[in-house]
């Protein structure tokens, strides 16, 4: 992740590759498929999204298909599919990332909506919240900033 | 007696951390440095809480005393806490350097953030 964000790009698809002819994660295959897009390999970006969306529906569970489904283009189905999922099952880092959907978005109500329903179950990641990328369109609103202030403030 | 130890004041410390009182688990990280300028324990949790609560700089001051005490695994914690920070050039330097001196650590690297 820190070669993508310092957008390494080429560097990480180069150790993730070697990773995954090891044995293909999800998460792996979803921040290959992101770095292969930011260098405009979409055909094999594609790839790593539909080997992802296989997976997790194989193991019936979401944690990187919605997204995948969001830069594929699929924005709605990936919002749903998200939301489905936060109805069925609930959870901290489930209302996350139906937060960082929205963020992206820049739908920043429904975003601190459900960040802040993450907060509120427990959600307390704040190093990986403050370098999540789904995030980086919300960061500068006020509601983002109180928001992050109202859970940190008591560490303080 | 524990609280006369600064390792057993440290894992007190810890167990505050892990409940979230992280207030309460710095002043036990700090006390214990009282007691031992060279608890390395202490250097650790006491970098970790400050990245927690995002006082970043705080953080990579106890990271870099951990390093500076040989403990290689602090080149994660410190770049780690530099990614936080949005610093990836350092984060990256760090993370190098540690791949460099430890393999072992190019998964936790590699995967590492959100």
């Amino acid at each position: 992740m820190i070669r993508y964000r310092a957008h390494r790009f080429y560097a990480a698809i180069d150790d993730l590759t070697k990773v995954i002819n090891d044995r293909a994660y999800v998460q792996d295959l979803f921040l290959r498929a992101r770095c292969y897009q930011q260098t405009n390999q979409d055909s094999l970006a594609h790839e790593d999204f539909v080997a992802l969306i296989k997976e997790e529906q194989q193991n019936n569970y979401v944690r990187y298909s919605a997204y995948a489904f969001y830069y594929s283009g699929k924005k709605e189905k990936a919002l749903k599919i998200q939301a489905d999922y936060v109805k069925d099952h609930g959870g901290s880092e489930n209302y996350y990332r139906l937060a960082g959907l929205y963020a992206l978005e820049n739908n920043v109500p429904d975003a601190i909506l459900w960040l802040n329903m993450a907060f509120l179950n427990g959600f307390r990641k704040f190093g990986v919240f403050a370098q999540d990328e789904s995030f980086d369109k919300i960061r500068d609103s006020k509601e983002y900033k109180q928001l992050l202030k109202k859970y940190l403030e008591p560490y303080f | 007696m524990l609280w006369t130890n600064g390792t057993g004041l440290s894992e007190i410390g810890h167990e505050k951390y892990k409940q979230y009182q992280i207030k309460e688990a710095i002043s036990d990280y700090r006390q214990a440095l009282a007691l031992d300028s060279k608890n390395l324990i202490a250097y650790y949790y006491l970098g970790e809480a400050e990245a927690w609560r995002m006082a970043y700089d705080s953080a990579i001051f106890f990271h870099t005393k951990a390093i500076g005490m040989s403990h290689n695994p602090g080149y994660f914690d410190r770049g780690r806490t530099f990614y936080y920070k949005g610093d990836y050039e350092k984060a990256l330097n760090d993370f190098d350097q540690l791949i460099a001196k430890e393999k072992k650590f190019f998964l936790s690297v590699l995967r590492y953030g959100p």
